[in-house]
């Protein structure tokens, strides 16, 4: 009796862990969630179904692995004498226990590749517009090419927090960091990539303007720093902004001659006679 | 014999993590007078520093209450004018009501998403806030009257009058568009603010902002004592009180090479709230300051001169928005910029008039021997700032600005200065054109011809 209780005991907590953490919708569908929110990025479906095969590997490895352990339980547990067997060594399952892993991460780095080329194809065109991303204790900050078309002088535009991008238009970033380890990450693109200080680290993505439109066109795309990088890591969020070609054009000239003109924190950027307002308050 | 030596191994371990016993000091979010306060009035030659402190902190709470119960003494001017500083929703300007509606539209996007379908027919659920907080609790309040149909909305929403009006005049105004526009001017109390600051803002500045959070000991440059009134980064000119669109600046860009960082990511409502919670803690900290000042003329803590520093505060924190430090019109664009331009710059950089290499040294690395003061008996020691804090001028080179690295940032810390420290104002002494050539000379030095710095 007792054999019978352990091992389903064993079976039900692998159970448990695959429902919980291996696949969420079982948790999650009931609140409406899936795992990821909707992708929009041009090719982040590649990194879906590779997410999805890694997945499915997975479950299968642990549901194997729990079935054996239940029954390695099951089976010891009836030994009254409580002795393990004592064997020493078997070719055929060192061969078994190397072969199949060998061949599970060569699959693995095989379709890898593929969904890195798939990708790279995906955004693949020249002249991608250049966003200069900069990671620091903790705070993402961004830099554009002014007027003058070219990225690093002085009529380049900085923002902070925010980085607007044209949908449907290449975008590649040069990040680089200042301090400490960063990752920048997007889930709604499927972008993940660190950045490191020493060095700039391109990465490129393209906002799918079908895929963004079928997602309900999210005002906002969340933007996490995935690397611990400190204490205020959990405050490092900023956001993206994707904005139809044609108000980005028009926003990044208004950043432009905002940055050239004198106005003071606050004012209106076109001045208007505001006394009629300032009536109005005092009333 | 069993060998010892892991178990004693194990021993000394777990005995030096109870002799550890880190424990993090909890900021207290406290009520009180400065820290410093006390020791001023004993510098003063106050007769009775005990009391005299214990009289300032009787009348800072009946000006100021308490963090948990926050507010402003309202002279009889401002009853009259009907103005309360704590309710700043009225002193917003045009511009910022925009802002803060259009942030509250994206922060409470799921609750209007409800409502405006809930308008259209569909049972409405409304989602739970993402904080709560004493405003919201008022707002849903509101809310629930306003769905009854109750024209409850006149004590609840500063813009009624108006909202009433509107509907009055086009028939085709629902309650799910009254409703949304409710939501949209949430604005917090100064309490939530309290608590926003007490969250975010305290382990650095401290929680009567004094710079002196259990973090701001540990961090170069020191978090600003806000006490002062006095700012750094600000469009006024230096030692005026902020704007709070200077503040709001702030508060959204960051400090950039400093720990402050961008909190652009909380919703206009919240970060005007900060600043009320800002300005509440300057002139708290002023008149607190100002109350010591007289308290040592006096001899003794007089509750009219109390009353006199709570109105001088107000009255330069008042002043403010006619201090905005002018810049011309015509800023010089990088295409506009000459090498003839930049070699004046240099000029003057290193000229008699400007002088700033004394301080900012010849290459503009920020190692002048202008910031060293030389004692009697030769020891060097750095020139010390407001605060008290070393004068470390800024490496020109490493392309941070920590004001801004626009054009007009840097005339205006040319021009007039950087409140609290030892960088004076040009004010008449340079040209317009001295100052933009010295601006782009200063921007030339930190080029980097495309590398990311």
């Amino acid at each position: 009796m007792m054999r019978w209780i352990v091992a389903l005991m064993t079976l039900a907590l692998g159970a448990a862990v695959i429902v919980t953490f291996v696949n969420p919708e079982f948790t999650l569908a009931g609140a409406g969630q899936d795992w990821f929110p909707t992708e929009v990025g041009r090719g982040a479906e590649v990194v879906d179904d590779l997410y999805d095969t890694t997945n499915w590997i997975a479950v299968a490895l642990l549901v194997l692995t729990f079935v054996l352990l239940s029954w390695t339980v099951w089976r010891g547990a009836g030994r009254r004498d409580g002795e393990g067997s004592d064997r020493h060594g078997s070719g055929g399952l060192e061969v078994l226990w190397t072969a199949v892993p060998a061949v599970l991460i060569a699959y693995l780095t095989w379709i890898q590749i593929g969904a890195r080329d798939e990708i790279s194809a995906a955004t693949a065109g020249d002249s991608p517009l250049v966003i200069d991303v900069e990671g620091a204790q903790f705070d993402w900050r961004f830099r554009y090419a002014g007027a003058d078309g070219v990225l690093g002088n002085l009529d380049d535009i900085t923002e902070v927090v925010e980085m607007a991008v044209p949908i449907g238009r290449n975008v590649e970033l040069r990040m680089h960091s200042v301090d400490v380890i960063h990752s920048f990450y997007v889930p709604d693109l499927r972008l993940k990539r660190d950045v490191v200080p020493g060095t700039v680290t391109p990465l490129r993505f393209q906002i799918d303007p079908e895929d963004y439109a079928a997602a309900g066109s999210p005002a906002t795309l969340e933007l996490r720093c995935a690397e611990l990088c400190g204490w205020g890591h959990y405050a490092m969020v900023g956001r993206l902004r994707p904005m139809e070609p044609a108000a980005f054009d028009a926003w990044l000239i208004a950043r432009g001659e905002d940055k050239f003109s004198n106005r003071a924190a606050g004012a209106p950027e076109e001045p208007e006679s505001d006394g009629e307002f300032e009536d109005e308050e005092e009333d | 014999m069993a060998n010892l030596t892991p178990r004693l191994g194990a021993l000394a371990f777990f005995g030096s993590l109870a002799g550890c016993g880190y424990e993090p000091e909890i900021p207290v979010f406290a009520s009180t007078v400065s820290a410093d306060t006390r020791p001023a009035l004993v510098e003063a030659e106050v007769a009775d520093p005990d009391l005299a402190a214990a009289r300032i902190g009787g009348a800072l709470g009946l000006y100021f209450g308490t963090p948990s119960a926050p507010g402003f003494h309202l002279t009889p001017e401002w009853i009259e004018e009907e103005r309360d500083p704590a309710d700043a929703w009225w002193e917003l300007s045009d511009a910022a009501v925009d802002a803060v509606r259009e942030g509250n539209g994206v922060r409470f996007g799921a609750q209007l998403g409800a409502i405006e379908r809930a308008a259209e027919g569909a049972p409405l659920a409304v989602p739970r806030p993402l904080r709560g907080g004493e405003s919201w609790a008022r707002w849903q309040g509101g809310f629930a009257a306003l769905i009854a149909g109750e024209a409850a909305l006149t004590d609840l929403h500063p813009d009624s009058p108006s909202l009433e009006e509107e509907s009055e005049d086009d028939p085709a105004f629902t309650w799910g568009e009254e409703a949304v526009r409710f939501w949209e001017s949430y604005y917090p109390t100064l309490t939530e603010s309290a608590e926003l600051y007490r969250v975010r803002c305290l382990t650095c500045h401290g929680s009567l902002g004094a710079g002196d959070g259990p973090t701001g000991l540990y961090l170069d440059p020191r978090p600003r004592d806000l006490r002062d009134g006095i700012f750094k980064w600000v469009d006024v000119e230096a030692n005026r009180r902020p704007r709070r669109d200077d503040l709001i600046q702030v508060l959204e860009r960051g400090v950039r090479g400093s720990a402050m960082p961008s909190f652009r990511r909380y919703s206009r409502a919240e970060l005007e709230g900060l600043v009320d919670w800002v300005r509440y803690l300057a002139v708290r900290g002023e008149t607190e300051q100002l109350a010591v000042y007289f308290a040592g003329q006096d001899g003794a803590v007089d509750p009219e001169r109390i009353e006199t520093a709570y109105k001088t505060v107000w009255g330069r924190w008042d002043a403010a928005a006619d201090q905005v430090g002018a810049v011309p019109e015509d800023v010089p664009r990088p295409v506009d910029v000459t090498p003839a331009m930049i070699a004046r710059g240099a000029e003057q950089f290193r000229g008699a008039l400007a002088n700033c290499a004394s301080c900012h040294g010849d290459g503009g690395e920020g190692n002048g021997d202008a910031i060293w003061e030389i004692a009697d008996d030769g020891t060097r020691s750095r020139r010390l700032d407001r605060w008290g804090h070393p004068s470390q001028p800024r490496n020109l080179t490493a392309g941070v600005f920590f004001g801004g690295d626009r054009p007009r940032d840097l005339y205006r810390r040319i021009k007039y200065g950087i409140g609290g420290t030892i960088m004076p104002a040009a004010d008449d002494s340079l040209t317009d054109a001295d100052i933009w050539s010295l601006v782009y000379f200063v921007l030339s030095l930190s080029e980097s011809g495309g590398e990311p710095r």
